[in-house]
């Protein structure tokens, strides 16, 4: 199965890793998902706290202004103040709007604004503003004017003077525009004169400027906290949410590390497997026996099928060798009962001339050419019928390889043409057996290769590393690298085993002993099996007894 | 595989432990806050005699209402030295929240009224002004379409009994001379030219009020057509039908001098307070204008018996009242309303609890027991119909049903504007104590009242 290189390994551990990663970004998102909540909230208060405060401030101004309405209704002479006069009673007042506004810091201006107008519209007036802003410049003190009105303060006048009540739709709340009176919080009521004889008489309108400025400062006062609040809550959670993760995230690494290492060990061992070489077999059923399973049932239900499935994998293969052993020489008689048949019809004719004829002639020399033919025949098949363990010792593999190929060539049509290459070979450490085995796998592959009209060779030379090379080769169509491979590989493609396993079998005995075989496309088409044994170690060496 | 689950054994414990806690952590004041909401009372002026009426009722009703007045209600203790102030312009046109509930007099209410100070009664369903006899019902509305858009008077304010000022006559001896009551002026001039020289021991034919004799003029110069103010609370005295109605009235009252009323100088001798009263009930007099609470205290001094015994009163059924008669062809007659009322301060409605203590308070002021009360023991006239049905004192019936049920009778404040009385008073003098024509009189009035006007 192909697997994409990935740059995180697609494993349960980095899976449960991401996982738990995910989870928290997901938690840490919803958490994060409060600050505009949060943020609203505090919208809510701000504006809530403000429109608190502009009533606060209204209120204030409504009772202060009230307070001093009061005051002016006891203002009798203010019924006979006349826009010419000059009088004690008009220094009088000025001089009480001067302490009101001057005394009271919360005052920022009055205005008297008498009800009765002159022919021109105008309303005599007294008035004093305190001029904080460096723009204006301060009043001189309070004064006595006559004043037209228009616009929105003629309509509240009016409303105040015909109707005699203060309305509320009309009336400017705060006043934040650049004007004279500067930014304060106007308020306008009717003066009644009170008089014991004749009750309670409309003189005009007070208009009273109530300072704003406090409120801004709150307003602004407020503002800021309202930011250092937002700003230390994102803080706070962006904190609790970095110290939070960092302590999740390493509890959840350890957690998953302890639960993860047997699947992890289980899941390495059995990798191991794939790269093993038959002999590390044995080797790799104690590692998969030593995998601690912690007592995960599920690594402990895999862990027994392994080491079930370890123990009965030699077996198998044991018994899988024999099995193609047998079906590669049944194969190979199989080939040659043809000849062996024509040769057992000619039989009965070469013994009736010979009996004729005597014991010379070419009937006798044919008859002792099939007996030994038939001689070699069987002698080959008893040595590779023998026990295919063998015994291990040191031998000339030309011997075996011959048997081998005449068992190969046995029954060949005619039209194929053998070549055969023996040079003197040195010895070598091994299973005499194996070894012809080991050609009579390859040579029976390389027969199923042959065309009708093609050629099979085998050629064995001592390999320039002092060993044994051995090459059988075939015509045939041109194969391509990636198919010898495969030859090599039988299972490497579970869905598609192919029919003989000579070559892997081969493969298998010459790594057995230290060798190899390697299978590669010949020029001209075919194939070339090239089997390479080691030269005997210095320890293998056949040593003179010392006498 | 087993599943766990919770038996039944293991979970019922487990919520009875939780239901515990719950109620454990209550008892540490985990519950609900306490209620720590303002209480929930309105201010109102306070009166004398309605504190009276309210002790009286709690004293004999079982109501809750009567007994619990203090606790739900704040009296506002006016002294008597600032009502000439009329302190309450002052706290209404700078909107103060109090007092919530004003008991004020008849021309206060047009005054405020039409300033918008008070708030509507009808229509926010704090009254039905189909409770209330429709002559006084009349007088305590006013006009708001220049504030609320909306055509018509509106009721603002309830009053608790009705008083105007009305004709005293002598029914035992118009019945001798088989009279009626004067409809109109002319009448009561035939009637005293044959009865008076006939009967020497009546000094006069008719009394009216040395002082503060406009109270008893508006009524008689409004059977003349004539206006002080129009409804929307503008002076049209002015205007030529007005000051003409004005001079007629006046003209009128100065012919009977002499030979029906005082001249101007027996006038002095009823400046004191009550003289009008001792007057009519020692049987000087053939006719009297005064207060409908009049006959109450008529009632009281017949039944003191003070006095010399010839000529006076002997019983109550020898006065009969009637309406102040008007003009020959006028369609109305009217009475100079005395009654207070109960209206409820506009800038004081700022949470429907405010309308719902209101409409409690005025219930109990105003309500049937308190009227009934009022009317048996001080003798003034319900101005619920309903309790007007279950009256038993003849005296206040009496009153009712010949003037204020009359058909033409109609109820009207005096101008609310102190300074107009006061010209206007002081043209009276002029004029019936002969110093002064009243045309003359009137024109110097004009002139006063034209110089102090502060138009915008």
């Amino acid at each position: 199965m192909k697997t994409s290189e990935t740059f995180i390994r697609y494993s349960l551990r980095n899976r449960l890793f991401v996982l738990a990663g995910a989870t928290f970004l997901l938690c840490a998102v919803v958490i994060l998902l409060f600050f505009p909540l949060l943020n609203l909230t505090l919208e809510g208060l701000q504006n809530r706290t403000i429109n608190s405060m502009k009533e606060a401030a209204e209120v204030e101004a409504t009772t202060i202004a009230r307070l001093l309405v009061l005051e002016f209704s006891s203002l009798k002479g203010l019924l006979k103040v006349t826009p010419t006069s000059n009088t004690e009673t008009d220094q009088w007042i000025k001089a009480l709007l001067w302490e009101k506004v001057t005394f009271n810091e919360i005052i920022e201006g009055i205005e008297l604004i008498q009800g009765q107008k002159d022919i021109q519209g105008r309303h005599l007036t007294y008035l004093f503003y305190r001029r904080d802003a460096p723009e204006l410049k301060p009043m001189a003190g309070p004064q006595k004017i006559m004043k037209s009105f228009q616009g929105l303060e003629q309509d509240l006048i009016n409303s105040i003077t015909t109707q005699q009540r203060v309305d509320n739709a009309i009336q400017e709340s705060v006043n934040r525009g650049p004007n004279e009176e500067g930014e304060m919080l106007r308020r306008y009521m009717p003066v009644y004169v009170l008089l014991a004889d004749e009750g309670a008489v409309f003189w005009g309108v007070a208009k009273i400027g109530i300072d704003t400025e406090r409120m801004r400062q709150l307003l602004l006062l407020q503002s800021q906290e309202q930011t250092n609040i937002r700003r230390n809550i994102w803080v706070e959670i962006i904190l609790s949410l970095f110290i939070s993760g960092v302590l999740a995230m390493s509890l959840i690494y350890f957690w998953v590390r302890h639960i993860t290492e047997p699947l992890r060990t289980l899941s390495m061992v059995t990798a191991a497997l794939k790269g093993a070489k038959p002999e590390d077999f044995d080797l790799w059923l104690e590692n998969l026996k030593r995998v601690d399973a912690q007592g995960q049932a599920e690594v402990v239900v895999i862990q027994e099928v392994l080491e079930r499935l370890g123990m009965a994998v030699p077996k198998l293969g044991q018994r899988l060798i024999d099995g193609e052993a047998r079906a590669c020489l049944g194969k190979v008689m199989a080939r040659g009962l043809p000849a062996l048949q024509a040769w057992q019809a000619q039989l009965p004719g070469l013994e009736q001339k010979l009996g004729d004829e005597g014991a010379t002639g070419p009937p006798h020399q044919t008859l002792t050419l099939m007996r030994a033919r038939l001689d070699t025949v069987f002698d080959d098949l008893s040595h590779l019928w023998s026990d295919p363990a063998g015994e291990w010792n040191r031998l000339d593999v030309t011997p075996g390889v011959q048997r081998a190929w005449r068992l190969a060539t046995l029954g060949l049509p005619a039209e194929v043409t053998p070549h055969q290459e023996f040079a003197p070979l040195p010895p070598v450490w091994g299973s005499q057996a194996k070894l012809s085995l080991a050609a009579l796998y390859l040579l029976d592959f390389a027969v199923d290769l042959l065309p009708p009209a093609g050629e099979l060779g085998i050629k064995a030379e001592p390999s320039p590393g002092g060993g044994v090379r051995l090459a059988v080769w075939v015509s045939g169509k041109p194969r391509s690298t990636l198919e010898c491979q495969g030859w090599l590989n039988p299972f490497g493609d579970p869905g598609r085993i192919q029919g003989s396993l000579g070559p892997a079998l081969a493969a298998a005995i010459a790594s057995q002993h230290g060798g190899s075989l390697t299978v590669a496309p010949r020029e001209g088409g075919g194939a070339v099996f090239s089997l390479e044994l080691p030269p005997l170690a210095a320890s293998e060496e056949l040593h003179e007894p010392a006498i | 595989m087993v599943t766990p689950r919770l038996t039944l054994t293991t979970a019922v414990p487990g919520l009875t432990h939780l239901v515990w806690v719950i109620l454990f952590l209550q008892l540490l004041g985990c519950g609900p806050s306490p209620d720590i909401s303002p209480p929930r009372s309105i201010t109102y002026t306070f009166d004398a005699p309605t504190r009276e009426l309210i002790r009286l009722l709690a004293q004999k009703a079982k109501s809750a209402a009567y007994k619990d007045f203090d606790r739900n209600f704040k009296g506002i203790l006016v002294p008597e030295s600032l009502l000439p102030y009329e302190p309450f312009v002052l706290g209404l046109s700078t909107e103060s929240k109090i007092p919530a509930v004003l008991l004020l007099d008849a021309p206060w209410v047009q005054r405020y009224g039409v300033a918008g100070w008070l708030y509507e009664l009808e229509r926010t369903k704090v009254f039905d002004r189909t409770e209330l006899a429709p002559s006084v019902a009349e007088a305590f509305s006013v006009s708001l379409a220049h504030i609320t858009g909306r055509g018509g008077k509106q009721l603002v304010a309830v009053p608790t009994y009705i008083k105007g000022n009305i004709l005293f006559y002598r029914r035992d001896i118009l019945k001798r001379y088989n009279l009626a009551p004067p409809r109109t002026w002319e009448d009561l001039r035939v009637i005293c030219r044959k009865v008076l020289p006939q009967e020497k021991s009546l000094k006069y034919g008719l009394l009216i009020h040395s002082t503060n004799t406009l109270n008893d003029f508006y009524p008689i110069f409004w059977g003349f057509g004539g206006r002080i103010n129009d409804d929307a609370g503008q002076f049209v005295l002015p205007q030529k039908n007005n000051a003409e109605a004005f001079v007629a009235a006046l003209k009128a009252l100065i012919a009977m001098q002499g030979s029906i009323i005082p001249g101007p100088g027996a006038l002095p001798q009823f400046d004191p307070g009550g003289s009008l009263r001792q007057a009519f009930y020692q049987g000087q007099t053939l006719f009297m204008i005064n207060w409908s609470t009049r006959l109450k205290d008529l009632s009281d001094l017949i039944a003191k018996g003070a006095g010399q015994p010839q000529g006076r009163l002997t019983s109550v059924s020898q006065v009969g009242v009637a309406p102040i008669p008007a003009q020959e062809g006028h369609p109305h007659r009217y009475s100079n309303i005395g009654s207070f009322g109960w209206a409820v301060n506009r800038f004081s409605v700022i949470d429907p609890v405010v309308i719902e203590h209101a409409k409690r308070f005025i219930g109990v002021v105003a309500g049937e027991q308190f009227q009934l009360l009022a009317a048996e023991t001080m003798g003034q006239v319900p101005s619920l119909i309903r309790a007007l049905k279950k009256v038993t004192n003849q005296e206040v019936l009496q009153v009712y049903n010949d003037t204020f049920a009359q058909k033409d009778m109609v109820m009207r404040p005096r101008p609310h504007s102190r300074r107009i009385n006061n010209i206007l008073e002081k043209v009276l003098d002029e004029a019936l104590y002969g110093r002064q024509t009243p045309e003359a009189a009137l024109a110097w009035a004009l002139a006063e009242l034209k110089k102090d006007q502060t138009p915008d």
